[in-house]
């Protein structure tokens, strides 16, 4: 050993020293590092657990919004269907009840019209009549001499009437 | 013009005579109203009044009075009962049958 220029006592006691570097680094330095590290990994994987649990959370309230959505969507169709078909009934009636009511006006408008068609006539014939009867009272009137007078009473005389 | 008569005589009994009443004012009796256009002459009033006693009773007495609207014929009233043979009713008919006929 001492031909190869090792000091056995040295080389014990650097041993020793570096055995007990080892210890302590192990207990003060590798430990603390490890746990750290293991630390960081455990709260890296329970962010990404977190993330995860996130991201379905994210994706289930996606679809129930999604959802949502179609229902309201579906039930606003609904609603708009009935409304296009009430404003149908709505408007087919209300063209049936307008075209009752304009032929109603239609119907009286033509009976009025006859009406006073017949009271004109009815006017007119009564004037003529009063000129035709004016005119033969008239004639009648003018041609009646005395002896036609006689006449007529003897006529009414004849007339057994009773 | 009005025309008044007291009827004389007739074959049902004597007829009361009265220029403004022609009945006189106790008479209470069946009376007549004669119209005619044209006045009377009074064979023409007798044959009138024998005509409506003959109809309506021998008490019958007849006032006459001058309507020339009538134009001709006579119109005889006694109660609620007419006689009309006149040219203004048988114009009038006319005038109905003008109005209501035909269309």
């Amino acid at each position: 050993m001492d031909a190869l220029g090792i000091n056995l006592g040295q080389l014990v006691s650097q041993v020793v020293n570096l055995l007990i570097l080892l210890v302590a680094l192990r207990s003060f330095l590798y430990r603390p590092v490890l746990n750290m590290l293991d630390q960081r990994s455990e709260r890296i994987r329970q962010s990404l657990e977190d993330a995860e649990t996130a991201a379905q959370k994210a994706a289930q309230a996606e679809a129930d919004y999604q959802q949502r959505i179609g229902e309201a969507q579906r039930t606003a169709q609904a609603m708009l269907d009935q409304a296009n078909q009430e404003a149908r009934s709505l408007r087919e009636r209300t063209l049936h009840e307008a075209r009752d009511e304009a032929q109603r006006y239609l119907d009286r408008a033509r009976r009025e019209i006859g009406l006073e068609r017949q009271q004109a006539l009815r006017a007119q014939k009564a004037q003529l009549a009063d000129l035709v009867i004016a005119a033969a009272s008239k004639l009648v009137a003018h041609q009646l001499d005395e002896t036609a007078h006689r006449q007529l009473v003897e006529q009414f005389l004849a007339d057994p009437g009773d | 013009m009005k025309d008044s008569m007291p009827a004389q005589s007739s074959a049902h009994g004597p007829v009361a005579a009265s220029e403004s009443l022609p009945f006189g004012e106790d008479y209470t009796g069946p009376s007549a109203l004669v119209r005619t256009a044209v006045a009377l002459a009074e064979p023409q009033r007798q044959l009138i009044l024998q005509r409506l006693r003959k109809r309506f009773g021998p008490q019958v007495r007849a006032r006459f009075e001058v309507d020339q609207t009538l134009i001709g014929g006579v119109q005889a009233r006694v109660g609620d009962d007419w006689i009309d043979d006149t040219i203004a009713t048988k114009l009038a008919a006319l005038r109905d049958a003008l109005v209501k006929g035909g269309r």
